[in-house]
């Protein structure tokens, strides 16, 4: 009866933490029967770090590695923590069964059938040892929670068709950084700090491991109800609460200053929550995220890192400023620079071209030059013929450009008479990719973007 | 995204990729050595041969920056997200230094091909002299035409001595040369065993190579590098006019405008 009670009030707890949408969660899951909050709108999943720093420790589930993600998980709750529903769960195992793709699979086959917007990351990585020196390399992926997920994508209008781009890439490898065997001790100190769950923020206040609040094989899971400077407090479904040092430090360091990839993930964490429920306070949160990684020395080493960045910055511009003038005038800054930073990305330059394009499309009295604009595409598809949405934008433009309702906002030189436009558009409708007629369609985000005014 | 059993595995080959380095003192311009690891791969392939030190391996620094250097070249490999019929895969040939040009007769050369290497590299450090560090790799790119271009490239990197590793991988990191060259040969390959049929796929490869390449050299670019930057561009330029005449290529790059060709290639590039 106890028992039931006990449940009830944890449901009761649950809802009233959902019905707020405030939802913050954790959980400690084996990657052999991984688990996840179903409802929240961002979880990111943290994966033990593969120990490298021996010839056998690669086989087995690593302390170091494990610890190294304990902290990464409590830290990235606190730091995400603003930005809505979101949870971060810590994954346990052995290396052969912590492959993200893996337990992705497994999540989705569980819990795939929920809200499409719902969004994952996965943060993995290695302890690599060199000569006596040790390195920590980190990877990221993010998506939304469907099978096949398309990517996220801008899409803007252009007469009564649109135009799309995605980002340069959703999964990020990240330059190694150093860590000495000090550092290696100071995040399994660290780690025993943060592993106890105190009665008052404060470290000489009582506590007790957070693991043995879990009893009975329960599933480790518990919802963040405050932050207070580094703490966090937690109730846990086994009915119990207190305080967990959530920050990571590795001696006077934070962890993020040290691996400013953990930056890159709170942004992209950041663009997650302000999609679910917009709020500018998050976008400029995730910006200040965004902004720290691209001014970290890691950046300059993770070229396609630095240009997703600088494209999720100039899109959480657009959708905190209501896609306004000023705010694409600033975006098409930060796309330029994003396909700058990486010039063999079509997706980058394709992206920097249907802002710049849209830019000049959004004000009515402002005459396209038809050409100019259809060769930045093709410029695109020329670095990468393959890239079929750039293909697409091409021909969007042609189709909007012979359209008589439009015809107008267009200037041309060379003349092109509508069959001219109507003979380029058949051409690209007859072309062929990898020996097949290829598709010219817009592709489908699972979150649409928002309509620009 | 990625294939994260590949890179699992990766990950494992690598280590004990440097591992085996890490034992091994290498011997400078050993003769002949075969590598047949090579023939338990599928695949296109680079070979990573021996990187050797000149004085020895009693200098931990110099043992340090090799072992990265191995570690960050394996590493880069992990970047790339190709379609699985195009992706190459590192083969480490423990204990083989070849000598030169000299060990590459045209038979070899075939051989290699037909096992689908396009990229084998070598290299030594070298005793830090005027306060700076000196590797220098040679990379073999296979099958570059010859009677176009060497298909051997010398590189000399100086990494500032006394740099902290964070330095020092951030300076490996910067590198991304090896995908480049590879990404270079295995557009003339794809060229020379599909014709039409590979335009898109090797025009693609050449645009990323040249860009790092160009990134790689700098503002002032050797003899030697700035031959290679024209025979890639020469390669993209002679896609485009093959495209736009050739019937049997279907592509999008047949129907590139006028303007956008001759910004590539000015007068034809040819």
């Amino acid at each position: 009866m106890t028992h039931v009670r006990g449940l009830h009030c944890r449901l009761v707890a649950a809802f009233i933490l959902l019905a707020a949408g405030t939802l913050r969660a954790g959980m400690i899951s084996q990657c052999t029967a991984p688990g996840m909050f179903p409802d929240s709108d961002l979880t990111v999943f943290v994966f033990p770090f593969v120990d490298y720093t021996s010839r056998d420790s690669s086989l087995l589930e690593s302390p170091v590695g494990t610890e190294l993600a304990g902290l990464i998980q409590a830290d990235t709750l606190l730091a995400i923590s603003r930005y809505g529903r979101v949870a971060a769960i810590r994954m346990l195992g052995g290396p052969e069964e912590c492959q993200p793709e893996r337990v992705l699979g497994s999540l989705m086959a569980q819990f795939g059938n929920g809200r499409r917007e719902r969004a994952v990351i996965m943060v993995w990585g290695r302890i690599f040892r060199a000569a006596g020196e040790n390195y920590v390399q980190s990877y990221a992926s993010f998506s939304r929670f469907v099978p096949n997920d398309p990517g996220e994508m801008l899409q803007l209008p252009l007469g009564d068709r649109v135009i799309t781009s995605q980002l340069a890439s959703q999964a990020l490898i990240f330059a190694p950084r150093h860590v000495s065997d000090e550092d290696l001790q100071a995040i399994r100190d660290r780690f025993a700090k943060e592993n106890i769950v105190h009665d008052k923020p404060d470290e000489k206040s009582p506590g007790k491991p957070l693991l043995t609040l879990f009893p009975n094989q329960a599933r480790a899971a518990y919802y963040m109800t405050e932050a207070q400077g580094d703490w966090i407090h937690i109730h846990t479904q086994t009915g119990q609460e207190g305080w967990i040092l959530a920050r990571a430090m590795l001696g006077q360091q934070s962890l993020s200053a040290r691996l400013p990839e953990m930056k890159f993930v709170e942004g992209v964490a950041g663009y997650f929550g302000f999609r679910a429920q917009p709020d500018a306070k998050k976008a400029e949160l995730a910006v200040a995220a965004l902004s720290a990684f691209e001014d970290s020395p890691l950046s300059s080493t993770a070229p396609i890192a630095l240009a997703v960045s600088k494209q999720l910055r100039g899109m959480l511009l657009l959708l905190a400023q209501n896609q306004s003038d000023s705010a694409f005038e600033q975006a098409a800054t930060l796309f330029a620079e994003s396909a700058a930073a990486v010039p063999a990305s079509s997706s980058a330059s394709n992206a920097a071209a249907v802002v710049a394009l849209y830019r000049e499309w959004a004000q009515p009295s402002h005459k396209l030059n038809f050409q100019d604009n259809l060769n930045r595409f093709w410029s695109t598809v020329s670095t990468n013929p393959d890239d079929r949405m750039t293909l697409t934008n091409c021909w969007t433009l042609i189709n909007v450009a012979r359209n008589p309702a439009f015809r107008h906002r267009f200037t041309f030189d060379p003349p092109l008479s509508e069959q001219d436009l109507a003979g380029s558009a058949r051409n690209m409708e007859e072309l062929e990719l990898g020996g097949a007629q290829v598709r010219l369609a817009n592709a489908q985000p699972v979150v649409p973007w928002p309509k620009a005014h | 995204m990625i294939d994260m059993k590949r890179q699992n595995s990766w990950k494992r080959s690598l280590i004990l990729c440097v591992a085996s380095l890490g034992l091994g003192t290498g011997v400078w311009a050993q003769a002949d050595q075969t590598c047949t690891e090579m023939n338990k791969v599928f695949g296109y392939k680079i070979l990573l041969d021996d990187i050797a030190f000149s004085s020895g391996s009693t200098d931990v620094k110099e043992k340090e920056l090799m072992e990265l250097l191995n570690f960050e070249l394996g590493g880069h490999l992990q970047n790339l997200d190709d379609e699985t019929a195009l992706r190459y895969h590192l083969v480490r040939c423990n204990g083989r230094v070849p000598d030169g040009e000299a060990s590459f007769p045209p038979l070899t050369v075939e051989g290699l091909v037909n096992r689908d290497v396009v990229l084998e590299l070598w290299g030594k450090v070298l005793a830090p002299s005027s306060g700076k560090h000196n590797v220098i790799l040679t990379y073999v790119m296979l099958p570059l035409p010859k009677e176009n271009i060497s298909p051997f490239l010398l590189r000399q990197y100086q990494p500032k001595i006394g740099s902290t590793p964070d330095e020092i991988v951030a300076w490996l990191a910067d590198l991304g040369e090896l995908d480049a060259y590879a990404k270079a040969a295995r557009a003339v390959r794809l060229l020379s065993l599909k014709g039409p049929a590979a335009y898109d796929n090797a025009k693609a490869d050449l645009e990323s190579a040249s860009a790092s390449l160009q990134t790689a050299f700098g503002t002032k670019p050797e003899s030697s590098q700035k031959q290679l930057l024209a025979f890639l561009v020469k390669q993209k330029c002679e896609i485009l006019h093959n495209a736009r005449t050739n019937p049997v290529y279907k592509g999008p790059l047949k129907l590139l405008p006028d303007a956008v060709v001759e910004r590539e290639c000015p007068g034809g590039g040819l």
